[in-house]
């Protein structure tokens, strides 16, 4: 993984009252794998800007992450405690320095599986500003 | 020389407290240089006709602060009324590469601006005292 998807992943995973709720760090970037109850968090980057501001090298990235859940309203507990472990927090990732991240946009929707399951999602954008150190 | 950009300045203010490099943050120099001129013009003139008369000269760099002791430095070497010399190299600093010196200049200006959610910026104004030398390194 990039050093700033093992960060994301290591923040998320670090949180005992996330990992709680989903019964063990069922944390995954990309994709939720076909055979993995639910509850889970989930993780993507959205979009990777260089900022090519100065000389040294700065990104902000934004991702989106997100519980889902059997229902909206366990999902929405999920991305409380993604919320409580990401605004406003300082990742330690390796070869840069993190001084930004923040919930941009806040996620909230729920789906209907094939079999007629009602899955819950909810979580947020996250941006997450570093420079190269 | 083909056209250029500006990733490659070399930019230093050498102080009496030490030397404030700022090649790795900035974000900008803008290098000014002005004259004064007189009015000369005839009393029958139906143009008037300046003279130039004496020459000005400054500096304006835009810069994100660091933090740490980097940023520490760079605050020490930019208060106003600091004195020193300042350097630039415009394409940086290999032999043989435009260096231009200013013996004798002064910080002016220092603006701070902290946004809540965006870095740390800063604005410099350094007066210049004498004209900027070009030599190479």
């Amino acid at each position: 993984m990039d050093a700033i998807d093992t960060a994301l992943y290591n923040t998320l995973a670090a949180g005992t009252a996330l990992t709680t709720l989903l019964g063990g760090t069922a944390i995954y970037n990309g994709q939720i794998p076909r055979d993995q109850t639910l509850p889970a968090v989930v993780f993507n980057l959205g979009s990777g800007i260089e900022d090519n501001m100065t000389p040294t090298r700065s990104n902000r990235m934004v991702y989106t992450v997100q519980g889902v859940a059997s229902t909206l309203s366990a999902a929405g507990a999920i991305a409380e405690q993604i919320d409580t472990l990401l605004h406003q927090a300082t990742l330690t990732v390796t070869g840069h320095t993190n001084f930004w991240t923040a919930r941009e946009n806040i996620i909230r929707y729920q789906e209907v599986d094939p079999a007629g399951h009602t899955i819950g999602h909810a979580g947020g954008e996250y941006v997450i500003r570093t420079s190269r150190t | 020389m083909a056209r250029y950009v500006g990733r490659d300045l070399h930019m230093e203010f050498i102080h009496a407290a030490g030397t404030a490099t700022f090649s790795a943050d900035f974000r900008s120099l803008d290098v000014n240089a002005t004259t004064d001129q007189a009015d000369s013009s005839a009393g029958t003139a139906t143009h008037r006709y300046w003279i130039p008369t004496i020459r000005d000269g400054s500096g304006d760099i835009s810069l994100l602060d660091p933090g740490g002791a980097t940023g520490s430095a760079y605050w020490v070497g930019t208060a106003p009324q600091t004195h020193g010399t300042f350097i630039w190299a415009p394409i940086g600093t290999t032999s043989t590469y435009p260096k231009f010196t200013v013996p004798d200049a002064h910080v002016t200006e220092r603006s701070v601006s902290y946004p809540y959610d965006d870095v740390v910026e800063w604005s410099i104004s350094i007066q210049f005292n004498t004209a900027p030398v070009q030599t190479a390194y």
